[in-house]
């Protein structure tokens, strides 16, 4: 397939859990998932053109009928989940979300990612990996939805509300003695401190979780095709050896799934605890 | 706070690979990427799933109240035709009422009108058979006084002849009377 000896496949080495930097421009380092993640988006954005193509129609084409079925259904659990009045503001940033790392994982999985490269001092580099496969992706996801979440706050719900959400005294008046309610107004404030370390967590566990997940389901099917590899050498069930990575493959298509819906649904989560309060106002027309 | 203060972040950065040029523009790609699916994709559809979603929610209302005023209408409609049917009753009532006094009074009326009519035939009877009686006793009294008195001038006196005319006068007189 490629007519340089060097080029190789990487199967059955497992995955590095840093990115190859493959060349530099200035001091910035372009690496194979930088190069993925370039191509994937601009396959997506493409793709949502060419599903649009000529426009939306009342009676839709069926690109737009997959399309609106994505953006009903993810509308219809993400909004009772960050209250209607942030929904407007909230839903562009989470679709973007949903379909960006849908398809990033998608592609993960495309033949020839992260199986074709070129080994380098007795190292195996891919072209391409994918891209919540590197931290750097997930990080950056993840601090963007953190910056988002901030930015939806207090657009929506008001700096006060942010306020008393974190550091507020919740207890009800009413229903306690004023000298509890003053001494929980300091516990309050003692437990919104941790709430802040929690938030911030949130940037880690973001990352962490759709990073181990990619990057995991990767090493499982670089072994997987490692594992086959030493089957092919067993007469009997040499021909078998190409179905065993088969069925993590579509493991691994059920993962990029519920990761991208997983990831979704807690900035939508995260964005509702802050703006949601079970309110009743009207859908919000876009 | 020991563990976290134990663990070299720095270190573990560079182990997976983090780089914040990487970060930057990793952080880049995805806004530019939910911005152009936004704006030249998602907003459109989300837009005409608004307008469906209101359009078959007005048309449901629409529906809904339709069938409402359906309901009213019917029950409207109900109401109507019984008080109509009760009025119809009553005219249909009345009417027959009218028309059993109209044809009695009309009976009446026709039976005074024959009663009338058959007086009045019987007394225009009566006099007609008088007069025909006064015309025919005349007529028939000079035939037979002619009759007579030609068969008498041969055979009868004069005497015998007034006596004869006079009888046969009398008999045809009470056979007409009968």
């Amino acid at each position: 397939m490629f007519p340089c000896a060097s080029f190789c496949s990487g199967h059955g080495e497992g995955v590095s859990v840093s990115p190859a930097v493959m060349f530099s421009i200035g001091n910035f380092p372009v690496t194979d998932s930088v190069i993925f993640s370039w191509i994937i988006s601009a396959a997506i954005v493409l793709a949502v053109r060419f599903a649009l193509r000529g426009g939306v129609k009342t009676i839709p084409s069926v690109g737009q009928s997959v399309i609106e079925s994505i953006v009903g259904g993810l509308r219809d659990i993400v909004e009772p989940v960050v209250g209607r009045g942030a929904f407007a503001t909230v839903f562009p940033c989470l679709l973007g979300y949903f379909f960006f790392i849908l398809l990033q994982n998608v592609g993960g999985l495309l033949p020839g990612i992260g199986s074709i490269g070129v080994r380098i001092n007795g190292e195996f580099r891919a072209f391409f990996r994918p891209a919540n496969a590197d931290l750097n992706t997930t990080l950056a996801l993840a601090v963007v939805a953190f910056l988002a979440w901030a930015y939806f706050c207090v657009r929506c719900a008001g700096v006060k509300a942010l306020y008393f959400e974190i550091f507020g005294n919740k207890a009800d008046k009413s229903e306690i003695s004023s000298v509890i309610y003053g001494i929980l107004f300091f516990i309050f404030f003692a437990v919104g401190f941790i709430e802040c370390i929690s938030i911030l967590c949130r940037i880690i566990s973001l990352s962490f979780r759709l990073f181990g997940n990619t990057f995991g389901g990767e090493n499982l099917l670089h072994n997987m095709y490692g594992f086959s590899s030493i089957l092919k050498n067993i007469p009997v069930v040499n021909y078998l050896s190409y179905l065993i990575p088969l069925p993590f493959y579509f493991l691994e298509f059920l993962v990029a799934i519920i990761q991208s819906f997983v990831f979704t649904l807690l900035v939508s989560v995260y964005v509702g605890l802050v703006c949601n309060h079970g309110d009743h106002e009207h859908r919000v027309e876009f | 706070m020991q563990i976290i203060s134990m663990i070299d972040f720095g270190e573990l950065l560079r182990t997976f690979g983090v780089d914040w040029h990487l970060l930057v523009v990793q952080s880049l790609n995805f806004a530019v990427v939910s911005y152009l699916l936004y704006r030249f994709g998602f907003r459109s559809v989300v837009r005409l799933m608004d307008e469906r979603r209101a359009k078959i929610e007005s048309g449901l209302e629409y529906a809904d109240r339709m069938r409402k005023e359906i309901d009213v209408f019917e029950s409207s409609r109900a109401e109507r035709i019984e008080v109509v049917k009760k009025e119809a009753g009553d005219i249909i009532k009345s009417a027959k009422n009218d028309a059993k006094l109209i044809l009695e009074q009309g009976k009446v009326e026709s039976r005074q009108l024959a009663d009338n009519m058959v007086a009045s035939a019987k007394r225009e009877a009566v006099h007609i058979r008088e007069q025909v009686i006064r015309e025919a006793k005349g007529e028939i009294g000079l035939l037979v006084a002619d009759i007579t008195e030609r068969v008498l001038q041969s055979q009868m006196s004069e005497e015998q002849r007034n006596e004869y005319a006079a009888s046969a006068e009398k008999m045809l007189l009470s056979e007409n009377l009968q």
